[in-house]
């Protein structure tokens, strides 16, 4: 075992809604939103749990449980991950985004802003990871495709919108005039 | 006229920042102290008698609250928005797979779940009904012994519409045609999935219920009897809602009586929530249709009668489905819109609404219209091609026109907006309907189509109409209460624009709330496309009366003018003309507030009281009607079956765009569901049991599924309408699947009538086809 | 059962030592696209759960002795950002569309592979370019080919100790040879395949001198077409494709007899019917892709 996966002693809060009944015996530390911070979780628990239950983050959403959905999206590393397929104890020493890390101080993120103007918001539960799937293409391929885009959020679902306003507010940001 | 500058305008929606930041919060998001976790466990059989129920083991499971039966019940074991049909917890028998045998609260999920796993019932199966059309016979088992609204046997009821002299007409018309068309059962799939939040109301000794529902004073009256309690002891709050399309009006029921008779049991805060597959195997679906549409024309395009039976499947409990006089429900759509959007002067409609052991068919998107209007839709497609005639042609010829009767008896008036011919002018200009499109030569061939819709306004209940409240603060801000959910359609957003242009504030200074019985009177529910009229012209005299209150007092204290020559704009009070004199409202406010004038007003609105006759389905039901067109470019690959949708260019005629984005929304999520309608959406259901629980084999389009929506509004002015507005929920999801298919028909000249076109059911059809050729 | 312990191996040799030490009570971890999924909701719970993704033995692409040589920890995306791996048509346009982009950015070949269900995009791609695996246990390792890898639904040859080190695809020269793979879904975004072909064509002038074919969701397993291999041997391609777009190959078992499990589901006889449809259009069309690539030059 390497160093950052050890076994905790101290209980940890068993919230409610945890799904695991297990002991939270293994501590992990990772960076989550620019912070470094180490959390007891049990081995079999989820990333979107933790962060949801353990951490009160919930702008991250789970639709389904099962990965089809893409709404409990998060960056992981720079590359968008479904939290709901990451076992926490996976994310040790690593760097992890959610959308409570995206605005600034004074200012929401360009991605966020354009989402607000060009209305690709409705109901919002897939908001949080159409945008953070939409922050990793941009961080990696500022100048996408229309294809690009599509297929950058195509496992993201959206009941709402037909994407059409999604796509056309991750294609404004990347095509904003600098 | 007054000139717009807040209505019309695309403003920011106001949930928009919160719902990006991640700081919205949802029933899911919400915690109570001490809050137990709720289970069900549902019937193994969907049709099966309960002989048995042992609950000891699990009750003595460490961390397990309570463990419910329907002996343990605190009041009447049933609920439902028309019936109460539906029992909390199956006793005797189960009707489908989501009826709930037990249920249990516990410290946390994982113990919950241990101990449903610990019950031990004991059933005897009975044959479980998939098909309306099996369980309609005479010699079929009963599904519900004894139902408080079934009409015969398994039939709920029977709805009729008579029009003209049918049978003349058939008999003396050039062409008639004659198909059987078949509709499928569809989830909403809403991303949210349902929760209800149960707690002690310490105040009244009553119930607090927080959950993702479409309907929060129904809930109130529908479960009140379910706990015992009297309506005014149980108080309904819905946060921000993940989506909703018609299904959230029941299935909150669901979460909310179960998680209610919890926290009741057991004195703590309960919390529900159902995972993704018990979503899909318990709650509401669209009402898959089985209709035989006769349409007979004369040769030059004109159509003389149509006579249409359509066979609803039920499911298990009434749900929206409707019952004879006075709740008609879904299956009294499938009569009105069974001829469409055209002037047909005899009609002969029967709607068969039948029990099955499906989830419960409920309130989907389009309400019944989807259904019928897909076979009138091809039936028009047929005509133009047996008479030679372009399609959109017949069309324009038949459509409803200012003083031409619809098939219930209603006259059709300009001034409640007519737009459906700017609508097919547009969408065909659009995506040049009149240039021959290259149809290709290999396996993958192209097609152009087109489908026309109508949709009412609102729900054709003599109860139609609503209630808001307006209160004005003294620093010149304005709150509007509503008890409509803000579902992601963006009623709150509609509701302050609204209030922010006939009050006279800026949009920003008005904040809505929305959704909890405790807190706004009665709006009625989130359905129907309703909101935006009904409400928003109930915001609207409610600001109207603050307004008018306001400029007696600016009048008289202020101005010392006749209030009539006053105005408000942008939070400031002036004379007409003369903004450099102005007061602030905030000023006036104050003073109001000291001269005894009251501040806080309720607005109503009514409509026209709809009309409709179940004997003969005569009558005026609705005040307005939405139209729209909508023509799709297709690609067939004629050996897989694959259908891919180039284009997609809807038309919808809204009487005003209150917000132009938010009507794009709609309209392109609406365009979005046909798609799913038409190609890929269908419950595959083997004996009640359905196969596909999961987003990976229930499939909703991506975004590699569709193409660039695009919207073209059109705006012909409702007379009564909040600024001339007219509903635009559910019309722009009616015409697609209809358009998909006749493009299939102009691809490859394969005509199928049943949806999705799924690649195995194209690929059938055209084998079918060739082989009939040979 | 005691409580489950998360291990995270810092070497291929460690994770070889806690494998030999658990066996039947580790399960591997590597993405976890699949597997978490039932770790956490209780579907799988062993003593161990042991993490091998970011093990550096298992995360290179190479190339030596005649094969590329992919790592077991190798992720979708590093296929598609490696020419190397790309050189395989097939297995380029296999990795492409598995899943959705946040599954490629964790998902792996090996993964694919140990997973062993029919509808696996990879398992066709590398049967078609007649991969096979290096399996590791404490005890050494041992090259299996792909046919011998999969023996059954979900069911691999890998001893308990074993893990997949690493994949290898032979390189074959160009020119003559190339290949491809297409599968046909459902819907166009993340979805699985309803019925996949990978075919490497090796040309003799304009003829089929030998095709490799591979089907996916047809049986209960990934398998090798061999009667539609040996329909073509010696046609041209065009004739060859012709005449097996008609064909239901004698290896596609979706009948009771040879496939209970899928015979079972009560859609089987529908889907059945359309499988038989269309893999030989599917199987054709790969096979005009790969003749495509050849005539443009490129493997």
């Amino acid at each position: 075992m390497t160093s950052d996966v050890q076994l905790a002693t101290r209980p940890a809060d068993v919230s409610a809604r945890d799904r695991v009944d297990a002991a939270k015996n293994l501590v992990v530390s990772f960076v989550l939103n620019g912070k470094p911070l180490s959390v007891a979780v049990a081995p079999t628990e989820l990333l979107a749990d933790t962060l949801r239950e353990g951490l009160g983050l919930t702008g991250t959403k789970v639709a389904c449980g099962t990965g089809d959905c893409g709404t409990c999206t998060a960056i992981l590393d720079g590359e968008a991950v479904r939290s709901c397929l990451m076992l926490t104890a996976m994310v040790a020493g690593k760097t992890v985004e959610t959308i409570e890390g995206l605005a600034g101080e004074s200012d929401i993120h360009p991605i966020q802003q354009a989402f607000i103007d060009t209305g690709a918001v409705q109901c919002g539960y897939c908001t949080p990871g159409m945008i953070l799937a939409a922050k990793a293409l941009l961080d990696e391929n500022p100048k996408p495709s229309a294809d690009d885009i599509k297929e950058a959020i195509s496992g993201n679902l959206c009941r709402c919108t037909g994407y059409t306003k999604i796509i056309e507010a991750i294609d404004k940001v990347a095509n904003a005039v600098a | 006229m007054e000139k717009l500058d807040i209505v019309g305008q695309s403003k920011q929606r106001v949930d928009a920042l919160v719902k990006v930041t991640g700081q919205a919060k949802y029933s899911a998001d919400l915690r109570r102290p001490d809050m137990l976790i709720a289970k069900a466990l549902f019937a193994k059989y969907p049709h099966a008698i309960i002989k048995s129920i042992d609950v000891s083991k699990a009750e003595k499971l460490d961390g397990v609250a309570a463990v419910m039966t329907a002996k343990d019940l605190p009041g009447r074991n049933g609920y439902g928005i028309l019936v109460p049909d539906k029992p909390v917890i199956a006793e005797r028998k189960t009707k489908y797979e989501g009826d709930p045998v037990a249920i249990v609260a516990a410290v946390n999920l994982d113990t919950a779940e241990k101990a449903i796993a610990l019950i031990e019932v004991v059933y005897e199966p009975l044959h479980a009904y998939d098909d309306p059309r099996e369980a309609m016979k005479d010699d079929a088992v009963k599904i519900h012994e004894q139902h408080p609204a079934a009409e015969k046997g398994n039939i709920l009821c029977v709805l009729k519409l008579d029009r003209g002299d049918v049978d003349k007409a058939f008999a003396e018309a050039d062409i008639v045609i004659e198909n059987d068309y078949e509709t499928p059962m569809v989830d909403h799939a809403y991303l949210e999935p349902d929760i209800a939040i149960a707690e002690l109301d310490s105040t009244t000794g009553g119930l607090i219920l927080t959950s993702a529902g479409q309907a929060v004073y129904a809930t109130k009256r529908c479960l009140a009897p379910v706990f015992g309690l009297p309506q005014s002891k149980v108080r309904v709050v819905a946060p921000v809602i993940g989506g909703g399309f018609g299904g959230k009006e029941d299935s909150t029921l669901d979460v909310c009586a179960v998680a209610g008779v919890l926290a009741l049991k057991t004195r703590r805060p309960v919390y529900f929530e159902l995972t993704r597959a018990e979503v899909f195997r318990t709650t509401g679906k669209r009402h898959a249709s089985y209709i035989k549409h006769r349409l007979a024309a004369n040769r030059d395009g004109k159509i003389v009668a149509i006579d249409v039976q359509t066979i609803l499947d039920k499911g298990a409990y009434v749900s929206m489905g409707g019952t004879k006089a006075p709740l008609h429900g879904v299956t009294m759509r499938t009569l009105v819109y069974a001829g469409g959007t055209y002037a047909i002067p005899n009609a002969r409609a029967r709607a068969y609404s039948v029990f099955t052991n499906h989830p419960y068919s409920c309130a989907f998107r389009g309400f019944g219209a989807p259904q019928v209007q897909f076979a009138v839709e091809c039936q028009i497609d047929e005509l133009a091609h047996r008479i030679g005639m372009d399609p959109v042609a017949v069309r324009t010829l038949n459509m409803l026109k200012d003083g031409d009767m619809t098939i219930t008896g209603q006259i059709m008036k300009e001034s409640r907006g007519l737009g459906l011919g700017e609508c097919i002018q547009k969408v065909t200009q659009r995506i040049k309907w009149d240039q021959p499109i290259d149809h290709g030569k290999g396996p993958v061939r192209r097609g152009k189509g087109f489908g026309a819709f109508i949709y009412g306004t609102g729900i054709p209940l003599a109860f139609e109409g609503s209630s808001a409240f307006a209160n004005l603060e003294l620093d010149g801000t304005l709150n509007v209460a509503v008890s409509s959910t803000e579902m992601g359609q963006g009623i709150a957003t509609t509701v302050a624009q609204l209030a922010a242009q006939t009050f006279g504030v800026k949009y920003e200074s008005v904040d809505v709330v929305f959704s909890d019985t405790g807190r706004s009177p009665d709006s009625g529910p989130t359905v129907g496309s309703r909101s935006a009229v009904m409400v928003g012209n109930a915001v609207a005299e409610a600001c109207r009366q603050l307004r008018s209150r306001l400029l007696e007092v600016a009048g008289k204290q202020f101005f010392q003018a006749d209030p009539s020559t006053l105005t408000i704009k942008d939070g400031l009070v002036y004379v007409e003309g003369r903004p450099e004199n102005a007061e602030k409202v905030a000023t006036i406010a104050a003073r109001a507030f000291v001269s005894q004038v009251p501040l806080s007003v309720i607005g109503t609105w009514f409509p026209p009281q709809p009309t409709f006759n179940s004997a003969d389905g005569q009558g005026e039901p609705y005040h307005a009607y939405g139209f729209g067109a909508h023509a799709v470019e297709i690609e067939v690959d004629t050996e897989t079956g694959v259908i891919n949708v180039l284009r997609s260019v809807l038309a919808c005629d809204v009487g005003k765009a209150i917000n132009p984005a938010i009507v794009e929304g709609q309209m392109e999520g609406g365009a979005a569901q046909a798609v799913g309608y038409g190609l890929m959406e269908e419950p595959i259901m083997a004996a009640g049991v359905m196969q596909n629980t999961g987003f990976h084999n229930y499939m909703i389009p991506t975004t590699k599924d569709l193409p660039d929506l695009e919207s073209v509004i059109v705006e012909h002015s409702n007379e009564l309408g909040p600024y001339g507005a007219k509903g635009i929920g559910e019309p722009p999801l009616i015409a697609g699947a209809p358009a998909i298919r006749n493009a299939i028909y102009d691809a490859i000249g394969v005509k199928i009538n049943i949806i999705p076109l799924t690649p195995r059911r194209v690929l059938e059809a055209i084998r079918q086809q060739a082989g009939q050729a040979r | 059962m005691a409580q489950t312990e998360f291990f995270r191996p810092g070497n291929l040799a460690a994770a070889l030592d806690l494998l030999d030490q658990y066996r039947e009570q580790a399960v591997i971890v590597n993405g976890g696209t699949d597997i978490v999924e039932r770790i956490a909701h209780g579907g799988v719970r062993r003593a161990a759960i042991i993490y091998i993704h970011e093990i550096p033995e298992l995360r290179g692409i190479g190339e030596g002795d005649g094969f590329v040589r992919i790592g077991g920890a190798v992720t979708y995306n590093d296929i598609l950002a490696s020419p190397l791996c790309c050189q395989f048509t097939a297995l380029e346009q296999a990795v492409k569309e598995i899943g959705s982009p946040s599954i490629r950015v964790r998902g792996t070949p090996a993964g694919n592979l140990g997973t062993a269900v029919p509808a696996g995009d990879c398992c066709a791609a590398m049967m078609a370019l007649d991969a096979e695996v290096v399996a590791a246990s404490r005890q050494g390792e041992r090259a299996i080919k792909l046919a011998d890898l999969i023996i059954d639904y979900r069911r691999t040859a890998l001893a308990a100790n074993e893990l997949i080190r690493e994949i290898r695809i032979p390189v074959v020269p160009g020119g003559k040879t190339a290949s491809a793979f297409l599968r046909l879904t459902s819907r166009k975004g993340q979805d699985i395949a309803q019925a996949s072909a990978a075919v490497r064509l090796t040309l003799d002038g304009d003829v089929c001198r030998h095709a490799v074919i591979a089907m996916g969701s047809v049986s209960k397993v990934t398998v090798r077409a061999y009667s539609l291999e040996k329909a073509v041997a010696g046609k041209t391609v065009a004739d060859a494709a012709e005449e097996i777009k008609a064909m239901v190959p004698a290896e596609v078992a979706l009948r009771a007899a040879d496939n209970p499990a899928f015979a079972a589901r009560p859609t089987a006889n529908i889907e059945r019917q359309y499988k038989e449809s269309v893999i030989g259009v599917i199987v054709a069309r790969a096979m005009m892709t790969a003749y495509g690539k050849i005539l443009a030059g490129e493997q």
